[in-house]
């Protein structure tokens, strides 16, 4: 069990023990060794079921505007999840001084899929731990290891914000990886129609990249009304055009880039690239990026004089 | 019965050969994406090399979205302009065993004599099944622990068994017979069979979880503590229903443009908010806990109470895909497990 690991049991234990935390969200050991699933403690005793490895990566923030409204919850979380509760904080889901945050140091995570190679099959897989070296895993037929740039998650590629931006606990230090990118957004280009029409050919519209991100908290989601229709669930490129474009709008500005829409898509349509671009149009436009905690009110929430309008400034 | 052989160069002939007589449905590369089950067109790339697909077959036999009719509004008053395929004699190749197991469970629910569905019955009726066994285990798989797997093969019309450059095939039902009667299909010998029978032990040997046999629907209970549990992480994305090969369930929308309308379904879980909501508003599943428990017990009990098959067949996808990793072994592990089933449960 790693130093980091049990001082998060340890601050877990404390925070349910001092009575004002009634649950700490985090996570707890997946059914496979590289699988990690999300866990409730409620009893301080309960508190060393908490772990931290390379497979914590589901962003726990999801669960905060249900579970935080009326209580106060405490929460392990990488620094790409909590830049998904500043959000949160940012548009009244939640209230700061309703959660605490056990906040962690960032080496990345890593994708299970990704871990299936010629050397070894994830059937044979009984650990994942950092090393100096990247990635080692041990299996039944001895240890490997893997380069980050081999295993880590295409978000943790890219990213430069290794540390909590706000939390109550600290614990465990960034790491950052040598071979980081500069960036996973690709060249606009004339073919970019025809490449998102084929990758929205795949959609079977399940909606889990919706389901699955923190910042998707609608009550009820405009691809499930009714009256009026705004997409219909019928399973076509048009539809899912219909639906990831307004998806789009509303997150612009608000997606931090956890990368979860993309993790969990089962025909690999690379949601979150999208997420990028409107990151980056928002950057470009109005110089803000979500998830910075300086910021008191989302770039959609803010007026600046000074703001690019197309009316204006010719768009 | 027959067993023979066929090298693997072999099949895309044999793919040709079946094309002129058959539409032959089998998982297609895409590009980024997982192969998917749908109909080779020229120049398409099937995958027939004994590997699993992460696809299921229901996306050809019960598609993701379906026309089940338009009606037009004309001179002569309201048109009604049925699509019920037309379909040809099909074969169906590359899915893996379990997943053939599956389709027997879609099977039950569609071509029931009372209700016979005929968009379904048009596609499935005409359709040879051809299942492979792959030569490597995954770890997500608990096909013996949920049934007798020697049963599955009369699921089937050929059985072929992945041998590394080549197929063991046995042709089950005379169907399958007529399928597997040209050339390149060889005579087997001993040593065939001896790597036939281990990768068939590879699957049907392994070791059986705790809930193997009649605990599996004995033991399920609609009290018990872990409903409150997994549905408290569950994000209610609906992965393990959407992409399980033997759920049947759908939604039936109408859409309208102008004077026509189509009435077409589409895919639908008990997993989602909506699926039980009534028109005037009330929602007997309102929250999640009911809805984890649905997935469970339809599954392993209402099924088998029904049919006599339960609807699983251990194939692992939604073990594998789940985001929050709940994982359907470990649920029914701790459900149908002595212990567990002798603890007080707390009402909801
Ligand atoms: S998760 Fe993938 S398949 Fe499902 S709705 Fe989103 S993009 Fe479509
Ligand atoms: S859109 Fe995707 S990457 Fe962005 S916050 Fe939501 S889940 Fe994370
Ligand atoms: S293992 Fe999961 S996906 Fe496969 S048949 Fe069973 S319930 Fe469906
Ligand atoms: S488990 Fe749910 S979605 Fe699947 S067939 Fe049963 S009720 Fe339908
Ligand atoms: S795949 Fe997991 S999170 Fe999604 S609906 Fe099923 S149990 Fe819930």
């Amino acid at each position: 069990m790693s130093d980091i690991e049990n001082k998060i049991q340890e601050e877990a234990k404390k925070a349910l023990e001092g009575g004002d935390v009634s649950v700490v969200i985090g996570w707890g050991a997946g059914s496979a060794p590289f699988k990690t699933t999300p866990v409730f403690i409620e009893k301080p005793e309960d508190a060393d079921k908490l772990v931290w490895n390379p497979a914590c990566v589901n962003n726990l923030a999801v669960y905060l505007p249900k579970l935080a409204n009326d209580k106060k919850v405490g929460i392990v979380a990488k620094p790409c999840d909590i830049r998904s509760m500043i959000g949160l904080i940012q548009e009244k889901q939640i209230k700061r001084e309703n959660l605490y945050i056990i906040g962690l140091g960032c080496a990345g995570v890593v994708d299970a899929f990704n871990l299936d190679s010629q050397d070894f099959h994830l059937q044979d897989v009984i650990g994942l731990d950092w090393t100096s070296d990247g990635l080692k895993v041990s299996t039944t037929n001895g240890d490997y290891t893997l380069s980050c740039s081999d295993c880590l998650r295409d978000m943790c590629l890219v990213c430069t914000k290794r540390e909590p931006a706000i939390f109550d606990v600290k614990l465990g230090e960034a790491v950052q990886p040598s071979d980081i990118r500069e960036s996973l957004i690709p060249e606009l280009a004339e073919e970019r129609k025809a490449y998102w029409s084929e990758q929205f050919s795949k959609c079977i519209r399940c909606y889990a990249c919706r389901q699955v991100c923190p910042a998707c908290y609608c009550k009820t989601c405009f691809a499930d009304r009714v009256e009026p229709k705004w997409t219909a669930k019928k399973a076509t490129a048009e539809e899912a055009w219909m639906f990831h474009a307004t998806r789009m709008m509303h997150i612009a500005g608000r997606c931090i880039g956890c990368g979860e829409c993309e993790r969990i898509c089962p025909v690999g349509i690379p949601v979150a690239e999208l997420a990028r671009e409107m990151a980056q149009a928002v950057k470009d436009t109005y110089g803000y990026e979500a998830g910075d905690p300086n910021q008191e009110s989302p770039v959609l929430g803010q007026y600046k004089e000074e703001d690019f309008d197309p009316a204006h400034h010719g768009g | 019965m027959s067993e023979k052989i066929i090298s693997k160069d072999k099949i895309k002939e044999w793919i040709d050969v079946l094309m002129q007589s058959h539409t032959v449905v089998a998982p297609i590369e895409r590009k980024d994406a997982p192969a998917e089950f749908r109909e080779i067109k020229p120049g398409d790339e099937p995958i027939i090399d004994g590997s699993k697909s992460m696809m299921p077959p229901k996306d050809w036999l019960l598609p993701r979205y379906e026309t089940l009719f338009k009606v037009s509004k004309g001179a002569e008053g309201a048109q009604v302009e049925p699509a019920v395929p037309e379909c040809k004699p099909t074969v169906m190749l590359g899915m893996w065993l379990p997943d053939a197991a599956a389709i027997r469970v879609l099977d039950r629910v569609f071509l029931d004599d009372k209700f016979k569905d005929p968009y379904y019955a048009a596609r499935r009726e005409n359709t040879v099944l051809v299942a492979v066994m792959p030569a490597e285990k995954r770890w997500s798989w608990f096909c013996n622990s949920v049934d007798d797997v020697e049963t599955w093969k009369d699921s089937v019309d050929v059985l072929m068994y992945d041998l590394g450059d080549k197929f063991y095939v046995e042709g089950i039902s005379a169907k399958g017979e007529e399928i597997i009667a040209g050339a390149y299909f060889t005579e087997s010998n001993e040593a065939d069979t001896i790597a036939r029978n281990q990768v068939w032990d590879l699957f049907a040997k392994c070791d059986k979880l705790p809930f193997a046999g009649k605990a599996l629907y004995d033991n399920l209970a609609w009290e018990d503590p872990i409903w409150a549990e997994i549905s408290q992480k569950c994000l209610a994305c609906g992965m393990c229903s959407y992409m399980c090969p033997s759920c049947s369930c759908f939604d039936i929308q109408d859409e309208t443009n102008g004077l026509c309308t189509e009435r077409y379904r589409c895919r639908d879980t008990c997993q989602f908010e909506d699926f039980t909501l009534m028109g005037a508003g009330h929602n007997p599943r309102n929250n999640q806990l009911p809805r984890s428990r649905q997935r469970l017990l339809h599954k392993f009990k209402y099924q088998h109470e029904q049919f006599g098959v339960v609807g699983c067949t251990g194939c692992g996808r939604c073990v594998e895909l789940c985001p929050v990793n709940v994982d359907i072994r470990d649920v029914l592990t701790r459900t149908c497990s002595k212990e567990r089933a002798e603890e007080p449960v707390k009402a909801d």
